[in-house]
């Protein structure tokens, strides 16, 4: 008792700091507690000094304390506690009630009587500092991030800038080149009519990279759509008709299976087909000679009325459908919703799952081409985008078809999305337009 | 990097004369001090940390403060270093200090917290952390020290530095009354974390720490 009262004489000034600060016995008694330290933790002197600190707070006797206050009860020097490695030495809350952070100093003291040592525990609160640290590196990463990004959008239109000046001019090289020969009149008609052919072929390529740029900027002006009801089985099968031949050049195949009673949806059906033709053009454009491209038109509901199905989906191969189920990386799909197989839906029993919102026009074309690898497949509908800068080169064109097919079918509330097992194995992409309300009544009577 | 020590002819090229005094076996005795000091280090850190901490030193130097900022330099360029440094006085006085590049500093506090590295510059809660880690280290090697002169050393408290090999030693005056006793380098095995643990003594109270060590040796 005695040493209690005069720790009090002798230590008082420690409760002029605006730090935690308690001395401790080798025995771990409590010898001094500070104003500082009643007011952290609401315990009052008179409940604390005299008590062993392990009692009320036991981590003080594990063995990482234990040996280190060892060191200080003789002699030793300083030891740090430090606010990430041990956040509650003393445990205190603020007055929010989230805890105090702690960072602690204890050294030692030589003890009032005999040649002991005690341990001063001056504790600091770096609350403040460590969430002051943590939204620094916050605002510090966001900051990061942010130019990261603006870079890298630089990046990528500077490419495009390159890229759309490269595809511009590689037209002019023949249309000039054989514009100058014609100039001579020294060429036979086969050769005028092969002229003729080539630069006919090269303006419409040039014109229709000109009318994609104008696409580009009108969507992102905002477009107006010339709402109609179409017929999907109509936009499928002109958009085929403008395809077949660069399809039959390189001797791909191309398989239709349309449901006729699918077809109503409400939309622009110039833009509906230019989103098809999209798809198309692009299966033909990176599928190689004699590959396969599967055009598919099916009615889809919710995924209740799926399950159970075990038909295939219009993949011919086996890979394909199980992608189709499986792993498939979905693009602006709010569920997890999977694809449904073509010629199904009809067949189900109508059942109260069948809510009005839930049935889609599905259009899936599918290709036995390069593929998508799964690093790309997330950036696939970004403008400007291509996979690689070569690509480009080795294909040709601007990377805008499908930027503006997801714009179309977004603006028909619609979802578009693509599923690919990796380069070389072939791409899936998925078109689901809400179908027409009248279509859907006419559908059930038929 | 040669891990043998420094042989006499070496030393004395450097006009390192005194260190001259310190035999084979006295060098072993204060590696053995060292190394007893930094097993202690280790051991607590495994048990803060919870996972296996391998301190290791492989070699002990001795040097002038001239030739230590020389061989730093040399080493570490002008980059920034991490130190926590610990000075004493009693019967041997002196600084014992703990150096890392930022880097390795930077990587072990991941590592010790769990923390996602993220950007590798120290912070200020960061800085607490490094400068607990150094405590321990020192800790572990004055302990034994202090054991072994079974006298009462006093401690200010420890601080942190962040500066470059320059400016560390600035303070340090380099006359003849002030020598290094010991340079060794740690390791973190597997954890790719190298830092120097620096002892900087006093001369005139050199021959205390010799005799407490000729008693062991």
């Amino acid at each position: 008792m005695e040493q209690l009262q005069q720790a009090q004489q002798n230590f008082s000034i420690l409760d002029q700091v605006p730090l935690g600060a308690c001395i401790l016995r080798s025995d771990l008694t409590i010898l001094f507690w500070n104003s500082c330290l009643e007011e952290w933790t609401k315990l009052s002197r008179a409940e604390m000094l005299g008590t062993c600190i392990g009692d009320r707070y036991p981590h003080f006797r594990q063995t990482q304390y234990a040996n280190r206050l060892q060191q200080i009860f003789q002699g030793g020097p300083p030891t740090i506690f430090s606010s990430q490695l041990h956040k509650h030495v003393i445990p205190a809350s603020l007055p929010q009630g989230q805890m105090r952070i702690q960072h602690t100093t204890v050294t030692s003291l030589p003890a009032l009587e005999g040649d002991e040592f005690y341990a001063l525990l001056s504790i600091q609160d770096v609350t403040d500092l460590t969430f002051r640290v943590q939204e620094y590196r916050q605002m510090r990463d966001r900051a990061l991030a942010a130019q990261e990004t603006a870079e890298k959008a630089n990046r990528v239109k500077d490419e495009f800038l390159a890229i759309v000046s490269h595809e511009l001019r590689s037209p002019l090289n023949p249309i000039l080149g054989w514009s100058r020969l014609l100039r001579t009149n020294q060429l036979n008609s086969a050769t005028i009519d092969r002229a003729l052919d080539t630069i006919e072929r090269n303006a419409k390529l040039q014109a229709q990279l000109i009318e994609d740029l104008l696409d580009v900027s009108r969507i992102l002006r905002g477009l107006k759509l010339n709402w109609e009801i179409v017929d999907l089985a109509n936009t499928i099968t002109s958009a085929l008709d403008t395809v077949v031949l660069a399809a039959e050049a390189k001797s791909i195949q191309i398989g239709l299976s349309l449901n006729p009673s699918v077809g109503l949806v409400r939309g622009d059906s110039s833009r509906l087909q230019q989103v098809v033709w999209n798809l198309l053009s692009n299966a033909v454009k990176f599928t190689p000679s004699g590959g396969q491209i599967e055009i598919s038109l099916a009615r889809v509901g919710s995924r209740e009325q799926e399950a159970g199905s075990t038909k295939q989906g219009v993949g011919s191969r086996e890979k394909k459908a199980e992608g189709a189920e499986g792993e498939k990386t979905t693009l602006n799909q709010p569920s997890s919703r999977s694809v449904a197989p073509a010629f199904t839906v009809n067949h189900q029993p109508s059942t109260n799952y069948q809510l009005p919102t839930t049935n889609y026009a599905q259009i899936q074309v599918s290709d036995t081409g390069k593929g998508i690898s799964a690093d790309f497949l997330p950036y696939i509908f970004e403008y400007f985008r291509q996979a690689d800068s070569s690509m480009t080169r080795a294909y040709g064109g601007l990377g805008l078809g499908l930027a503006i097919a997801r714009q179309l079918v977004e603006l028909h509330g619609g979802t578009i999305w693509a599923d690919s097992h990796g380069e070389g194995m072939g791409a899936t992409f998925t078109v689901e337009l809400p179908i027409y309300e009248e279509s859907r009544e006419q559908g059930k009577e038929s | 990097m040669s891990y043998a020590r420094p042989s006499d002819k070496f030393l004395a090229s450097r006009g390192i004369s005194l260190v001259k005094q310190l035999t084979e076996d006295q060098i072993d005795a204060i590696k053995e001090l060292i190394n007893i000091g930094v097993g202690r280090a280790a051991s607590l850190l495994n048990e803060m940390v919870g996972f296996p901490i391998c301190l290791e030193i492989p070699f002990i130097q001795v040097f002038t403060v001239e030739d230590l900022q020389q061989e730093l330099i040399a080493r570490f360029n002008s980059n920034y270093l991490a130190t926590v440094r610990l000075e004493f006085s009693g019967s041997i006085n002196g600084s014992a200090e703990l150096v890392f590049p930022t880097e390795s500093a930077s990587t072990l506090v991941s590592i010790l917290t769990g923390e996602d590295l993220g950007s590798p510059d120290l912070d200020a809660v960061k800085i607490g952390t490094l400068t607990e880690v150094g405590n321990i280290v020192i800790n572990g090697v004055i302990g034994s020290l202090g054991n072994l002169l079974k006298q009462r050393m006093n401690y200010l408290i420890p601080t942190y530095t962040e500066d470059t090999v320059e400016n560390l030693f600035a303070a340090v005056e380099p006359d003849d009354s002030t020598i290094v006793l010991a340079q060794a380098s740690f390791t973190i095995e597997q954890l790719q974390v190298i830092g120097d643990l620096i002892f900087i003594f006093e001369l005139q109270t050199f021959d205390q720490l010799i005799a407490a060590i000729e008693e062991v040796a």
